[in-house]
């Protein structure tokens, strides 16, 4: 019996579980729970598999083998390979109701250093040179036309630059709920808040949309690929056959 | 007509009323049956004859005490009392007793209770009155006690000793204490208690030497001249054994074991009609001989007895002058409207039974708390009906049904017929249809759908980078994207990628998720087929980062630090480090790559890759391959004055676009018609939508009309 | 002893946060070769490796926990416990494949290629006929003025950036290309511009309230 190619099996399988996962479209059944817990065990299988095999092992099995145990007990050693091992078995404390106070130690660590990291990117990477990009909007460059530039040319780029300003400022109005409470009690933001709010509100549809739609041709091209892949699958059957 | 108010209920009734009209309960207590050896006794002894006119000549200060009663009072009748009082001569103290005992409230502020007004009338009815048996019995315990100390003054009967002084004297307010037939009825009473054995607060609970007791010495008084009688007067005739200094030892035990005298006597006490059982308490008689009456100081409102008429009718509407209680709104509503009665009889005095433990112990007619909750007891059938308003009313129908509610059998539920997806499958059997019918246009001869012919602003730029990026140094390639992207991404990323390898660009690929190392793997090896690049020469990936945007920064700063090993190396990497491969020697930090592109479908990778590696990638261009949703939240990166984002390729189309404008083979196969058909097929569900919208509107409006 | 390890922790946390937010104020050509500036950018980069160490792990602790679920699930036989022994068996397997020949084995990826990767696709793939149902719903049940312009933008993105019914050279296309290109690049620019500022200043604040310890998601 000749032997099958391991990519040809591949592709029956893959076809198989396509043709399953696509069932759902008729509604919920056995085949489609059963293609997704395939899934959910293969993906975690191999998650845990090269998270072991690209940061796990490297670091605290790979130097004792490398360099045995004497170089651990240096100053290097003790820093790259003592504490670390040091903070991993506090993290499976974690799995004991008893001992799970003592797994909060390397939580600590991650959690302070994961807020440090989202604070000074958010500085860095987004508010500063955001703030600057909608300030340098209404520059020079733009509110003066350019030499040879035409009068509808700069008239589009100033009417742009504008409503993105105007956008970006009505959205972050809307962002903001403070208000003053009213004698009846009631909070309510001022009228020229109100306004800009719902400026604001209506931008954001507009980016939402466009984000939609993005996501609409995203998906299809995803539909027309696997049908394509389908459609190679049974060429390849009926062309092999 | 005067009234009286009712203890329990606060009702007004009739003086001459018994019971209640609300919620029958005894107005007046119930005055215990003597035995007729006794009655006789007691009548002897606790009720100056009438005729005992042996003491009208010494009952000047008597006569004065009841005329000023008599004035105080103002009634009319009282005028008569004083003489009438002189003919009787009764027990006062005796009278006192019986009186306070019936009595709960304390001193009038103005009027003369009921039962202190009989006293003063006590002349009409001196021969017909009774003297409380328990009176009578402390009166012979006295006389008995007398007797055995004869030699002692101390020991003499005070109040025989006051007979034999004034025997006809009595002082006017006294004669106000002597109950009447009528006081029963007449006099506003509380609930019934026990003796009250405490004496007035007012009273100093000292022993008043004997020495010092002058015969007849006024009592001061407060209001209305003196009609008491002296304190001396009344501490000179107290029992010797309570003029003789508590030793300690008595004064510890406060209750002393009755003698079985004291106990036949406390068995007659004057009984409080209650709720008591025969069997219950034994006859531990109280210690009478505990009444210090030595140390009894009158009260001042003893002092103001003021003469009244006997008539019950005329004193009932003197009760106590207790200001009423002004009760709540809710709580009068609260009241019974209809009669309630209790279930429990009252019974004699004598089958009640005596306390037999506490401080009430030798007492008849204790309320015994056990008993009382213990007991059962069915509504009447004359259930009482409450003034309810309609919101309680209202209430308690909705507690009524909620009561009921939960007992009621809830019925299964019946199972939802279940509503087939007509409209789920309408749009996915539109969509399926215009996406596998493009595969048949080949077949039937149909052209497909052209070309983008016109090429975003984006593109050129995009174009231009990589056609002048130097190779000498790698470009970096992050595959951030899930297998479920693979499809688009795998198509755009396409068309960079190729443009890369087409101009020998070495390409190092690193991943922060675990699916990026074999989708890069994946996609380089059918790209580089085709143009002969091989893994560890043309390309080399550097794995899995764990840890999100830390790993990115920590990349950004120190890659070598971070990444320790590779994925899928070629066998000459495999023993060593990746770093020691040749297309990454003078690789130390992120800026030392000469292009960096990330691949991703998510906003928040594409911002993390931003906002991380904008400190440390220098003049590095970076380059964004993204899925067509992702790219409104990635354009404020690149539309900027100084834009963090120096290249944007998003989409299919733009990808298309990209193979045509830079010479690279494009070979799309069906997909781009089956994406064609595809977004007309929802561009026409979203227009259907629309409509389909307007037409229920008009359908609605039609029918208001 | 409670209090004192809570104030261990938020030590440990505010400690260590506070030392790498400080890398990002610093430019790394002015940090000199040594000295007490180096010797703390270097422990910058260490605790941060400590950091990523502790993810990798954590991510591992999360797949045991996983596996504990969908064991008590088998054990006890309860609804479903079909499926989580098709997960477990296959979690076993592939972990198991995947820890003695490595993730880049032929057989691993044999599974990835099999069955990982194209239901993942094929899911993606069926969110086309959700989003396009939304949508349907959407325009069918709404009429506010916003519904009406996500799902207009939505439309004129559509047709701007698909291919047309005919030529895309006609006057129609070009409109709705052109159209789509000034709502995309100008409109939803300066709104996601907008959002982008939120959504940093909301990062900002949650990452400062952990620094300062006004926020301790890692326990007492």
């Amino acid at each position: 019996m000749p032997e099958l190619p391991l990519d040809f099996i591949e592709m029956i399988i893959a076809a198989f579980v396509t043709v399953m996962i696509l069932s759902y479209a008729i509604g919920d059944n056995v085949l489609f729970r059963v293609a997704t817990y395939l899934f959910i065990g293969v993906a975690s299988g191999f998650a845990g598999a090269i998270a072991w095999e690209n940061v796990v092992k490297p670091t605290l099995v790979q130097p004792l083998i490398d360099e045995g145990p004497a170089s651990l007990f240096s100053s290097e050693g003790a820093l790259t390979f003592l504490i670390p091992w040091m903070l991993v078995l506090f993290l499976f404390f974690k799995l004991s109701p008893r001992l799970s106070r003592f797994g909060s130690f390397p939580i600590a660590l991650l959690v302070g250093v994961g807020a440090a990291v989202v604070v000074g990117g958010s500085i860095t990477g987004t508010l500063v040179p955001q703030s600057l990009a909608a300030m340098g909007m209404l520059s020079p460059a733009t509110a003066v036309s350019a030499p040879g530039q035409s009068l509808s040319a700069w008239l589009e780029q100033l009417i742009g630059a504008l409503i993105s300003i105007l956008a970006t400022i009505s959205v972050l109005i809307y962002f903001r709920f403070s208000a003053q409470r009213e004698l009846t009690g009631r909070a309510r933001r001022s009228r020229i808040a109100e306004i800009f709010a719902y400026l604001g509100k209506v931008f954001i549809a507009v980016t939402f949309g466009v984000m939609y739609a993005g996501a609409l041709m995203a998906t299809i091209v995803v539909l027309a690929q696997r049908f394509q892949f389908l459609h190679d699958v049974v060429t390849n059957i009926v062309g092999g056959a | 007509m005067a009234e009286i108010r009712c203890p329990m209920c606060s009702t007004m009734n009739q003086e001459a009323a018994e019971v209640c009209s609300n919620c029958q309960a005894r107005l007046t207590p119930l005055v215990a049956d003597l035995p007729p050896s006794e009655q006789h006794d007691s009548g002897a002894e606790g009720r100056t004859p009438p005729q005992s006119d042996a003491n009208g000549g010494n009952d000047d200060w008597l006569a004065n005490i009841r005329a000023d009663a008599a004035m105080g009072s103002g009634v009319e009748d009282h005028a008569a009392e004083p003489e009438e009082a002189d003919d009787a001569a009764p027990d006062w103290l005796g009278r006192l007793r019986e009186a306070d005992s019936s009595i709960e409230e304390g001193p009038p502020s103005d009027k003369i209770p009921d039962w202190m007004g009989d006293f003063i009338a006590a002349g009409d009815e001196a021969t017909e009155e009774e003297v409380p048996e328990w009176l009578s019995r402390v009166r012979e315990r006295r006389e008995a006690q007398t007797e055995e100390q004869p030699e002692s003054d101390e020991g003499e009967d005070w109040i025989t000793r006051l007979r034999e002084d004034t025997p006809d004297e009595q002082p006017a307010g006294l004669e106000d204490l002597k109950p009447s037939p009528d006081d029963d009825e007449s006099i506003e009473k509380p609930a019934p208690q026990a003796l009250d054995l405490d004496p007035p607060p007012d009273l100093p609970d000292t022993q008043v030497p004997q020495d010092d007791l002058a015969g007849e010495q006024v009592i001061p008084s407060q209001e209305a001249g003196d009609i008491a009688p002296s304190v001396d007067s009344v501490v000179d005739d107290s029992p010797p054994a309570m003029q003789e200094p508590i030793s300690p030892d008595e004064e510890v035990e406060w209750f002393p074991a009755p003698d079985e005298r004291e106990l036949q006597e406390a068995e007659e006490l004057l009984h409080v009609p209650a709720l008591l059982d025969d069997e219950t308490g034994d006859a531990s008689a109280i210690e009478l001989s505990d009444l210090n009456l030595d140390s009894i100081e009158l009260p001042d409102w003893l002092g103001e007895l003021k003469s009244e008429t006997p008539p019950a009718a005329e004193d009932e509407g003197e009760g106590p002058d207790l200001a009423p209680a002004t009760l709540p709104s809710w709580l009068e509503a609260m009241r019974p409207v209809d009669t309630f009665r209790s279930e429990i009889e009252i019974e004699a005095e004598e089958v009640l039974p005596v306390e037999s433990a506490g401080p009430l112990a030798g007492l008849r007619g204790v309320l015994l708390a056990e008993p009382v909750v213990a007991m059962p007891r069915s509504a009447s059938t004359a259930a009482a009906r409450l003034e309810v308003t309609e919101r309680q009313y209202a209430q308690g129908e909705l507690l009524q049904r909620l009561v009921e509610e939960e007992e009621k059998e809830i019925p299964p539920a019946k199972a939802e017929r279940r509503r087939l997806p007509l409209v789920r499958w309408g749009i996915a059997f539109v969509l399926l249809l215009a996406v596998i019918l493009p595969f048949g246009f080949s077949q039937l001869g149909i052209e497909g759908y052209a070309f983008p012919s016109v090429v975003s602003r984006d593109l050129e730029p995009l174009i231009n980078l990589i056609s002048g990026i130097p190779t000498e140094r790698p470009a970096l390639v992050v595959f951030d994207y899930t297998p479920g992207y693979s499809g688009e991404l795998d198509m755009v990323a396409g068309a960079l990628l190729e443009h890369m390898v087409m101009r020998s660009l070495p390409i190092i690929t690193v991943s922060t998720r675990p699916t990026g190392p074999p989708l890069a793997e994946g996609l380089l090896n059918k790209i580089a087929a085709g143009y002969g690049a091989v893994n560890g020469e043309s390309y080399l990936h550097l794995g899995y980062l764990s840890g999100g945007p830390t790993a990115v920064q920590l990349f950004s700063i120190a890659p070598r630090s971070v990444v320790l090993t590779g994925y899928h190396l070629p066998d000459s990497l495999s023993e060593g480090s990746v770093w020691e491969s040749p297309l990454l020697q003078g690789v130390q930090r992120l800026s030392d790559f000469n292009l960096v592109v990330v691949i991703t479908a998510g906003t928040d990778t594409a911002r993390t890759w931003v906002e991380q590696t904008h400190p440390w990638i220098g003049d590095t261009p970076l380059v964004m391959v993204l899925s067509a949703g992702a790219e409104p939240l990635v354009r404020p990166y690149f539309e900027a004055s100084e834009p963090q984002v120096d290249g944007i390729l998003t989409g299919l189309p733009a990808a298309v676009s990209y193979r045509q404008y830079s010479g690279l083979p494009l070979e799309t196969g069906v997909q781009w018609d089956a994406f064609g058909m595809g977004m007309l097929a929802v561009e026409l569900t979203l227009i259907a939508g629309g409509a389909y919208g307007v037409g229920l509107w008009l359908l609605r409006l039609r029918k208001r009309r | 002893m409670k209090i004192g390890t809570y104030l261990l922790w938020a030590a440990m946390a505010v400690g260590t946060g506070l030392i790498v937010l400080l890398g990002y104020f610093v430019q790394i050509d002015q940090i000199p070769a040594d000295g007490l500036i180096r010797n703390i950018f270097e422990l910058r980069l260490l605790i941060m490796r400590w950091a990523v160490l502790l993810a990798a792990v954590s991510l591992g602790i999360g797949l045991f926990n996983m596996f504990l679920v969908h064991w008590m699930k088998v054990s006890e036989q309860r609804t479903g416990w079909k499926y989580s022994a098709v997960l477990i068996v296959t979690f076993l397997v592939t972990l198991t494949l995947g820890l003695i020949f490595g993730p880049d084995s032929r057989v691993v990826l044999f599974l990835f290629n099999s069955i990982q990767l194209p239901v993942e696709t094929s899911l993606s793939a069926l969110l086309a006929v959700t989003l396009s149902m939304a949508g349907f719903r959407l325009v069918a049940q709404r009429k506010d003025l916003i519904s009406l312009v996500f799902v207009g933008t939505a439309l004129i993105v559509l047709i701007g950036s698909g291919p047309g019914l005919l030529s895309t050279e006609n006057l129609f296309f070009g409109f709705f290309a052109g159209l789509r290109n000034w709502l995309a690049q100008v409109a939803a620019a300066g709104g996601a511009r907008g959002i982008l500022l939120g959504v940093a200043l909301g990062s900002i604040v949650t990452g400062l309230r952990v620094l300062l310890a006004v926020d301790r998601p890692y326990g007492d």
